[in-house]
């Protein structure tokens, strides 16, 4: 394995609320190498989407992100100067959100959104700039790509404004795609689309893709790696074959058993334990230790990694 | 934007406005063809004329000049200076209207867009703004510059960029929160970006709706100044200053006050009218 693209260790991202400080993800630590697929997973509040989000900077006001490492290339992403923010974002690493319906401005011509964030990339003049878009809309499948340049985001369906952002994300040939949930927003038929299309844009490129999803079945499809998130820690981390063949941790045999059976989990929402392990008001295993200490991620035999007290005692 | 101007025309009140707006600008723009004579040509023979009378004859009219709306105090004819006027006091009320939109969305965006020390300097400065009396501000600052339409121009302005800069403000806090703006910045967009292609744009319109009052707004206070004296040269044809000119004849020579009120009354409601529609057509709400 070649150097990774991404490497991040010992990640953290805490809110300062007026009752103190709230930690909303911690110590997590993945890498992404160029071509790689990881799949990040978990349910709503899992910290998934803040990990990524803490990446570029895009924090909500008052969280603050911690990392002992967080690299890319030469880049130090939590200790960046202005400039180079800009230079990376989209250019480097660019990400795809959940909800097309927001993520354009209905204002603004579709041609001119994409437009903007080519000439902010790359020395093009209109003229060129207005090509690449055009190249760009027939890449993610919208047919007739000079009339729909000039026409606004509200002429669009939502999975065509998706193709629409995903050309966005595009524009500036990242070298790490962020997916965050892209299709939870669409409905069914054309999340399979969006999907495809995903896919079929990667396969000829060397981009490392990170895809943040609550739905496990859709990684194992496209995912090389997953990574299962819960109350802000990594719970488990193999390769995706691995994963569905031989889950580990109880939180991943709880969600693998709900997809077969689609049965709830047991348990409410994440109410993670004050201290020790988040799932430990959850688990089915739950010892004296859980609730005591958080366990520390070691290896798994899978040969990935998880995070239990149960199974590395 | 093409759409909206579509909706705005199938408007009937916005229509209208537009119609009775043009007209006056047409006016304004044709003075020197329509204006029956120059408007300050004095003819001490023919002060104080009523409306439809004529002038003694002389040379230049052996029939005697006609003076459809009556002549003033000085034997100025009344329509003449109207016309005349209606450049002074549009011109004066537009660029007011303009500095200022261009002030207060400058300062609406900045206060929105940053928060925090820019936010409360500029809260500081609306209500410091709105607690002075106008009237009171606007007699120090003419007076102490000496008057002219720059300075006249300068203090509407005054006058109405607290409008723009609230709303501006509101639009602000509210589109810098959307997904857009987001995706944007992760894409890379830096804070000129975000303003001009993505947050400026979506406050246009409302920003349309405010312009309008405040333009009528303007024309009325320029109108208030200029008729205490405080506004426009008095010897200069405006609105303002020709209602102030007749404020000794109000019983004896009706006309030289009653014609400019008119000018004044016509062109604010076709401004406002202009403004209601565009507030109809871009209520979400009443949108087909």
């Amino acid at each position: 394995m070649n150097e990774p693209l991404l490497s991040v260790e010992s990640l953290s991202v805490t809110f300062a609320t007026r009752h103190g400080s709230h930690t909303a993800v911690s110590d997590v630590s993945f890498a992404l190498s160029a071509g790689e697929t990881l799949g990040v997973v978990g349910e709503s509040g899992s910290g998934k989407s803040l990990t990524m989000l803490s990446l570029l900077q895009l924090l909500p006001n008052g969280a603050r992100a911690q990392a002992t490492r967080a690299r890319l290339g030469e880049y130090d992403l939590l200790d960046l100067p202005r400039s180079d923010l800009d230079r990376i974002r989209g250019r480097e690493i660019a990400i795809v959100f959940q909800d097309p319906l927001t993520a354009l401005n209905p204002v603004v011509s579709i041609g001119r959104q994409i437009i903007e964030v080519l000439r902010h990339h790359f020395k093009l003049d209109k003229a060129q700039a207005r090509i690449r878009a055009i190249e760009l809309l027939a890449r993610v499948g919208i047919s007739d790509p000079v009339l729909r340049l000039r026409q606004y985001p509200h002429e669009f369906s939502g999975g065509m404004r998706q193709r629409v952002t995903i050309a966005m994300a595009l524009a500036g040939e990242p070298r790490i795609l962020i997916a965050d949930e892209p299709t939870t927003a669409l409905d069914v038929t054309v999340q399979a689309q969006i999907v495809s299309l995903i896919a079929g844009l990667l396969e000829h490129t060397r981009m490392g893709v990170i895809w943040v999803t609550h739905d496990l079945a859709l990684l194992a499809r496209i995912a090389d790696r997953v990574m299962v998130m819960f109350a802000g820690r990594i719970m488990e981390s193999a390769s995706c074959e691995e994963l569905f063949a031989r889950p580990q941790h109880p939180y991943t045999r709880a969600l693998l058993a709900n997809l077969r059976e689609s049965a709830a989990a047991p348990g409410a929402t994440a109410d993670p334990a004050p201290q020790g392990c988040p799932f430990s008001t959850r688990c089915a295993w739950v010892m004296d230790t859980c609730r005591a200490r958080m366990p520390p991620v070691g290896r798994a035999a899978h040969g990935g990694q998880v995070a239990c007290w149960a199974l590395n005692p | 934007m093409k759409n909206l101007w579509e909706r705005l025309l199938h408007t009937d009140s916005a229509r209208r406005g537009l119609i009775m707006l043009l007209i006056m600008i047409g006016v304004a723009c044709a003075a020197p063809l329509i204006a029956p004579a120059s408007p300050d040509h004095v003819d001490p023979g023919a002060r104080l004329l009523a409306p439809l009378s004529r002038s003694e004859a002389d040379a230049g009219h052996p029939r005697g000049a006609l003076h459809v709306l009556g002549t003033d105090s000085v034997g100025r004819d009344t329509l003449s200076r109207l016309i005349y006027g209606s450049r002074l006091s549009l011109m004066v009320g537009f660029a007011a209207m303009l500095l200022g939109a261009v002030i207060g969305t400058l300062v609406g965006v900045l206060s929105g867009f940053f928060g925090g020390a820019v936010e409360a300097v500029t809260g500081w400065l609306i209500d410091v703004q709105l607690s002075f009396p106008f009237l009171l501000l606007a007699m120090f600052l003419l007076g102490a510059s000496g008057g002219g339409e720059l300075a006249l121009v300068c203090v509407l302005a005054l006058a109405t960029w607290v409008n723009y800069a609230r709303i501006v403000r509101s639009q602000v806090l509210s589109i810098r929160n959307q997904g857009y703006v987001e995706a944007a910045r992760a894409l890379g967009a830096g804070v000129p970006r975000l303003i001009f292609v993505h947050i400026l744009p979506n406050t246009l319109t409302p920003l349309f709706v405010v312009a309008s009052f405040s333009m009528a707004q303007a024309i009325l206070t320029e109108a208030s100044l200029s008729f205490i004296g405080l506004g426009l040269d008095p010897s200069l044809p405006s609105w303002g200053t020709m209602l102030n000119d007749g404020r000794d004849y109000l019983l004896s020579a009706w006309w030289i006050s009653t014609m400019p009120g008119l000018a004044i009354g016509f062109t604010v409601m076709a401004v406002l009218m202009l403004g209601e529609g565009m507030r109809e057509v871009l209520d979400p709400r009443s949108s087909p």
